[in-house]
């Protein structure tokens, strides 16, 4: 049976398609595959009876194709700040056995699921500036989308039936790269976004 | 990068001042933002062209032709799932053209203008939608 959960969190989204990212609009990924990396930091949650405040963590991911395809390859990071319980809450989220929509379909999608790795995360948010750092896994860095005049865009999506988020700042992801078993890559000037986040057993919420 | 080619098509009902003054607007002269942006970036402006424009502004399923140029029809775009028709809106505060639109899907569009050299078709790329107010400055003001 499924457990209770909820949580509001700030979130920070970059993957290896172009700005704006085609997935976002049941569209093919810019480059046929699909590699990316999420992080939430919980504001306010809890998993049953385990509070989630302050909790951040993260997923790897990696499709070859469409993602509703999947065949993809996957991991979730924790932050080592979390207690125990806290841990054992995210494993199960993560396990796709509690609902939350991505995180319900996510799993059912991957031919991989490396298991879940406790580390340091370092993670800032500051509108579009937004920074990860896993040490020797993954670090990605976000800035402001700007015209070739420098001119500052701001674009914001309101998707409706975000499986991610319902309302997202469009950013440019400056640089990424990640490490971490069959999942190696290295990018620049590619997709990513943030947003306040809601999600519940149902999925994304707000 | 520039280097780009356009020409304005205008419907055969518009009067001829109203034909003089979109020329005016197109031709990047008078601002407007991307009336001012898109001429700049053109090496070859072709000369604005009169034909029947038929223009059927309907939410996801607009559409226009320009008679014996091309058309366009537009569509919800659906999950590829569960086939479950999908919206989406972009909000652009800076936008050069729009500041908030909705995204369809264009299900085809084609456009044949030989003394452009311009013969092309399309199925199932990216489509907008919005209401729009333009000035001098460009669009100003955010459609609801």
């Amino acid at each position: 049976m499924a457990t209770k959960w909820e949580f509001e969190a700030d979130y920070f989204t970059y993957c290896n398609c172009d700005w704006g990212c085609p997935c976002n609009f049941n569209a093919r990924p810019t480059q046929g595959n699909c590699h990316g990396v999420a992080v939430w930091r919980i504001k306010e949650g809890r998993f049953g009876t385990t509070k989630l405040d302050g909790v951040v963590f993260a997923a790897s991911y990696f499709f070859p194709g469409l993602i509703e395809k999947g065949n993809a390859i996957r991991r979730m990071y924790i932050d080592r700040k979390a207690n125990p319980d806290q841990r054992k809450a995210l494993v199960a989220i993560d396990s796709g056995q509690h609902g939350g929509g991505m995180f319900e379909i996510f799993p059912k999608l991957a031919a991989k699921s490396y298991p879940p790795i406790v580390a340091d995360i370092e993670f800032r948010l500051d509108g579009p500036e937004a920074y990860v750092k896993i040490e020797g896994i993954l670090e990605g860095e976000s800035e402001a989308l700007s015209y070739p005049d420098g001119t500052v865009i701001s674009p914001t999506f309101t998707l409706p039936h975000g499986i991610e988020f319902k309302e997202g700042l469009a950013t440019n992801a400056k640089r990424w790269w990640i490490k971490d078993e069959e999942m190696l890559a290295h990018h620049e000037n590619a997709y990513g976004a943030v947003a306040s986040v809601k999600f519940t057993n149902e999925g994304c919420v707000g | 990068m520039g280097n780009g080619a356009g020409r304005v098509y205008i419907d055969s009902k518009a009067s001829p001042e109203q034909g003089k003054a979109i020329e005016a607007i197109t031709s990047g002269k008078h601002g407007g933002g991307v009336f001012t942006v898109f001429p700049s970036t053109f090496s070859r402006a072709y000369p604005m062209k009169a034909a029947t424009i038929d223009f059927r502004f309907k939410g996801h399923d607009s559409s226009f032709a320009v008679d014996g140029i091309g058309e366009v029809q537009s569509e919800h775009i659906r999950n590829p799932v569960t086939g479950a028709m999908f919206e989406g809106q972009i909000v652009l505060p800076g936008g050069l053209n729009m500041k908030k639109a909705n995204v369809t899907n264009i299900r085809r569009w084609w456009l044949r203008d030989d003394a452009a050299g311009w013969n092309m078709a399309y199925e199932n790329v990216s489509g907008f939608f919005a209401a729009q107010k333009y000035n001098e400055k460009g669009p100003v003001k955010r459609a609801g």
